[in-house]
């Protein structure tokens, strides 16, 4: 008798035979999976994507919050907000990542654009161009780059820009008549969080590819030196 | 199949026990969250804290900055720089307490604005600055829906102190040069989203600005530590020839004494001071 005779079934199983050894594999492979992925080295398989370079040492906990109450009550609430009878849903697992967050390590006393001002009523116009008023309108996680708008949002506020002393030689009217947005940044960092003093001359400022290589993860232009350090918490 | 059905008939059972028989407690929508208390007009809610920030803007004035300054202290729009010897002005300071109170729940908004500023990002703009013109007009405060805000309450800042006239007046970047005591400066904007709020989201706002207006003066007592010649921080308030400022408990003992009636009042009473 050859091997494949050997092996060859008798007869073939039956639909519940095979229903019930799918049943059976399924089990443990589900079971295994659950434990790597709630388990650290599961983690970089249910990441969205790569971190921006400044959070690669991040680990997912720190953002990734727990929701409110138990898994019990969250269905319990998802139901009855399925059914009309609650106001509003409760996340399931993990909250939502919000702003609150990021400014859990990044609130400081000199931010330039915190994001709280432009949720006042005056920003809407700018806040529909830019959405200012939440750290992902601009920080893009799990995208491998640190922003992820074009570095032009300056003109969304600062259309109508009147210094009394322009220290610039070219003047900043100029650059704006000029719709030259894109240089804003060449000497302003928009957080304002980098120890350098803006230069005067408009050729001393850092070259837009330098600053889009530095959006997309890249080498900071500005300086190394921050005047305050997050602190993860 | 026999089997199979009644697995799933089984499961569906376990699965309602889980979740209603044996359930615990039910989690609240965060939307609605207290509503289920008496329900309190926002403009209630809104002359409560703009009392709490109008005492607090005050005392830091008037017994931190210009007592300060008398004791040899200095103040200044550059005060978050390091290296730098200074405390935050008090437009500066409410700022912080502003970007200190938006990251606490409910959301309460805060903002310091004005029709000639000294920063053109604190020009009011649209519906903002149609209210304020009516805010400026009658010298009080006014309310106003705005889509996709929600309440907005504009109250007005009046220049209630030398130093507020003298420092616009002077300053390089000002519009206007010619302010006098009592006139209205700018307005202090409060939004927050829903019409009404319940008592606990009440308690909860006005906990908020308090716990905020705290943060903010710690963050001001550690920049303070790091001076070339640190004031020293206990029970004592500055005064000239003396390089003090009250902790962080005693300053918010103070606003809390000055604010207590106000805030229980605009509580219980259910009356409104303002139009």
């Amino acid at each position: 008798m050859t091997l494949f005779q050997r092996l060859k079934p008798k007869r073939l199983p039956s639909m519940k035979q095979v229903r019930r050894a799918g049943l059976t594999a399924a089990l443990p492979v589900l079971l295994l999976s659950a434990v790597i992925l709630l388990s650290g080295t599961g983690e970089s398989l249910v990441s969205q994507g790569p971190m921006q370079a400044g959070h690669a040492e991040v680990a997912c906990a720190q953002c990734h919050l727990p929701a409110p109450g138990t898994l019990r009550q969250q269905m319990q609430l998802n139901l009855r907000y399925s059914l009309g009878l609650a106001a509003d849903h409760a996340d399931f697992g993990y909250a939502k990542v919000s702003s609150e967050a990021c400014l859990t390590c990044h609130q400081r006393p000199n931010e330039r654009h915190p994001i709280y001002r432009f949720r006042e009523p005056r920003f809407q116009k700018a806040v529909s161009e830019i959405d200012a008023t939440t750290c992902l309108g601009c920080h893009g996680e799990h995208q491998d780059e640190r922003v992820a708008v074009a570095p032009v949002f300056c003109q969304s506020c600062h259309q109508d820009l009147d210094l009394k002393v322009d220290p610039l030689d070219v003047p900043h009217d100029r650059l704006i008549a000029n719709k030259d947005w894109e240089s804003c940044m060449g000497c302003h960092d928009f957080h304002g969080n980098h120890k350098a003093k803006p230069p005067t001359k408009r050729l001393e400022a850092h070259e837009l590819d330098a600053l889009l290589i530095y959006l997309k993860n890249g080498p900071n232009p500005y300086s190394e030196t921050k005047l305050y350090q997050a602190v993860m918490k | 199949m026999t089997l199979l059905k009644t697995s799933f008939a089984g499961g569906f059972v376990c699965l309602a026990v889980y979740l209603f028989a044996t359930a615990p407690p039910p989690l609240e929508a965060s939307a609605g969250a207290g509503q289920s208390t008496r329900a309190i007009n926002v403009t209630q809610m809104f002359d409560a804290v703009d009392a709490i920030n109008g005492a607090t803007r005050t005392l830091y004035t008037k017994r931190i900055v210009g007592a300060g300054l008398k004791a040899g202290m200095k103040f200044g729009e550059d005060w978050a720089e390091p290296d730098i010897d200074k405390g935050p002005l008090p437009a500066l300071f409410l700022r912080l307490v502003a970007a200190r109170l938006e990251s606490k729940p409910p959301r309460l908004g805060l903002y310091l604005g004005s029709d000639q500023p000294i920063n053109k990002s604190n020009l009011f703009a649209g519906q903002q600055a149609e209210t304020f013109a009516a805010v400026k007009s009658a010298r009080a405060p006014h309310f106003v829906k705005i889509e996709g805000i929600g309440q907005v309450g504009l109250y007005p800042d009046f220049a209630s102190a030398a130093p507020c006239v003298s420092c616009h007046n002077d300053h390089p970047d000002s519009p206007k040069t010619d302010w006098k005591l009592d006139d209205v400066m700018g307005a202090t904007t409060w939004t927050y989203p829903g019409d009404t709020v319940g008592a606990d989201d009440y308690l909860a706002a006005t906990e908020a600005l308090y716990q905020a207006i705290e943060e903010s003066y710690r963050a001001y007592l550690d920049k303070a530590a790091t001076f070339k010649t640190p004031p020293v921080v206990g029970s004592l308030w500055p005064e000239p020839g003396l390089n003090v400022l009250p902790a962080a408990d005693i300053f918010m003992a103070e606003v809390r004494h000055q604010t207590a009636e106000p805030v229980l009042e605009k509580l219980v009473l259910l009356k409104r001071s303002s139009q």
